[in-house]
């Protein structure tokens, strides 16, 4: 009954938006500038028919997920070291704030000269997943109350029994909520150096070419599949790590 | 045995100890007594190896510590029974000392579901239940009613036996319970 009453609400909300943006595509009546929800649709259907489609759907979502992945991996890794070594901390902390602060279109056409436009999306995606990752954890780790860690040492568990039962459920509620915010940064910039370089078959090229045709539905379409898949991934992410965490703080 | 030897120490210019010796032999039941301030808990910290003496040595020839701090430091997120057996210590003794501290019924539930009576005695029962050397206690009763601390107090002293215990309390009666010798700081 609850659920059904969510579904019928979000449907109302989603109902009421469509129409908005019928009434503005009416109001404007020109294609080209503001498509009406129907156009969108057709040219999704029409997208949907060509292999490309898929091909370019499996590749984005491919490069994309490969450069997140990188960038937690890596993320928690350098977390680690951080928390074990100052020296090592003091050296990569500049780096970090480095990449923090530099606009990701700076790093897009940087990596353009150094990266060959298929492997430039992963790259851009890894980069931006890594300083948020290795932030959080780093702040977790040594967020962690000393008391616990003094309990290990007395009781001398080794490092790897610490890390897997005080330190990262302690860590995993911060790190979840940050890996899926880190989730639709990979997804967004990795379609953004899509767009820039333009690999042969990917998400961000059709994105490019269907503006370059002026052809507004497409880019309409594109931009609806984008966020739906982002949607999906997050979903599915989401529920792989809540239930990971659910197991570890049960 | 502990061998204190000469230590001196300090968070600050000003030192709490300075060339402090004791020696705690194998049997020992000691209690450190003395104004708050004194350096009780920090004498347990060097002793347990979380600090290092500035000057001076602490030796121990065998060191296996089990240790109840004022604080209980139950991990939140794991059930009683687990916190206790993620120390080193074998589900059947766990069960043992839960049982005889009176809080079997409650190996699986979580800290928080526990009183503050109840989390004392299961970190308690933690510390009795690992295979240990020697027992540290700061302040182990803090929080139980009479009834629970003589019954604490009771199974501490039939489980430890021959292994030296050092206390850090401010009552004179719970250093009575344990039998202890008073060193006054």
């Amino acid at each position: 009954m609850k659920l059904t009453k969510r579904i019928l609400s979000a449907a109302a909300v989603c109902l009421l938006w469509l129409s908005v943006w019928q009434l503005g595509a009416m109001a404007i009546k020109q294609q080209i500038l503001l498509p009406t929800p129907l156009e969108t649709f057709t040219a999704l259907i029409n997208l949907a028919k060509t292999a490309t489609f898929y091909k370019a759907v499996l590749l984005s979502l491919g490069r994309i997920v490969l450069g997140f992945s990188l960038g937690v991996i890596f993320g928690c890794l350098g977390a680690v070291l951080a928390d074990k070594s100052k020296i090592f901390d003091a050296v990569t902390a500049p780096v970090l704030k480095i990449i923090k602060a530099v606009p990701v279109a700076s790093f897009i056409i940087l990596a353009l000269v150094w990266f060959y436009s298929d492997t430039l999306p992963i790259f851009i995606a890894f980069l931006m997943v890594l300083p948020m990752i290795w932030s959080t954890v780093l702040s977790g780790l040594r967020n962690i109350d000393k008391k616990y860690l003094e309990l290990a040492e007395i009781y001398r568990l080794s490092h790897i029994k610490t890390f897997f039962n005080i330190k990262l459920p302690f860590i995993l509620p911060s790190f979840v909520s940050t890996t899926l915010t880190a989730l639709g940064f990979a997804w967004k910039s990795g379609i953004a150096a899509e767009v820039l370089c333009r690999p042969d078959v990917s998400l961000g090229t059709m994105l490019q070419e269907a503006k370059i045709y002026i052809s507004t539905p497409d880019v309409f379409a594109l931009t609806a599949v984008v966020a739906i898949l982002s949607l999906i991934l997050e979903a599915v992410i989401k529920k792989f790590l809540r239930r990971y965490s659910d197991d570890k703080n049960r | 045995m502990i061998k204190i030897d000469n230590i001196s120490f300090g968070y600050t210019k000003t030192p709490v100890f300075n060339n402090f010796s004791l020696t705690i032999g194998a049997n020992d039941k000691i209690c450190l007594f003395g104004e708050s301030g004194c350096g009780k808990t920090t004498l347990l910290r060097l002793i347990l190896g979380l600090e290092k003496p500035q000057k001076g040595s602490i030796n121990k020839t065998k060191g296996k510590a089990a240790v109840v701090f004022q604080d209980n430091i139950l991990l939140p997120f794991k059930t009683v029974l687990e916190n206790i057996t993620l120390m080193g210590a074998d589900k059947d003794t766990a069960l043992f000392q839960l049982k005889a501290l009176g809080i079997e019924s409650f190996a699986n539930s979580l800290p928080d579901e526990l009183s503050g009576g109840m989390q004392r005695r299961a970190a308690i029962a933690r510390a009795l239940s690992t295979n240990f050397d020697f027992l540290v206690l700061d302040e182990p009763f803090t929080g139980l009613d009479e009834d629970n601390i003589k019954l604490a107090a009771r199974h501490i002293l039939d489980t430890v036996k021959d292994k030296p215990i050092i206390l850090v309390t401010h009552s004179l009666y719970e250093a009575e319970l344990l039998n202890t010798k008073i060193i006054k700081l």
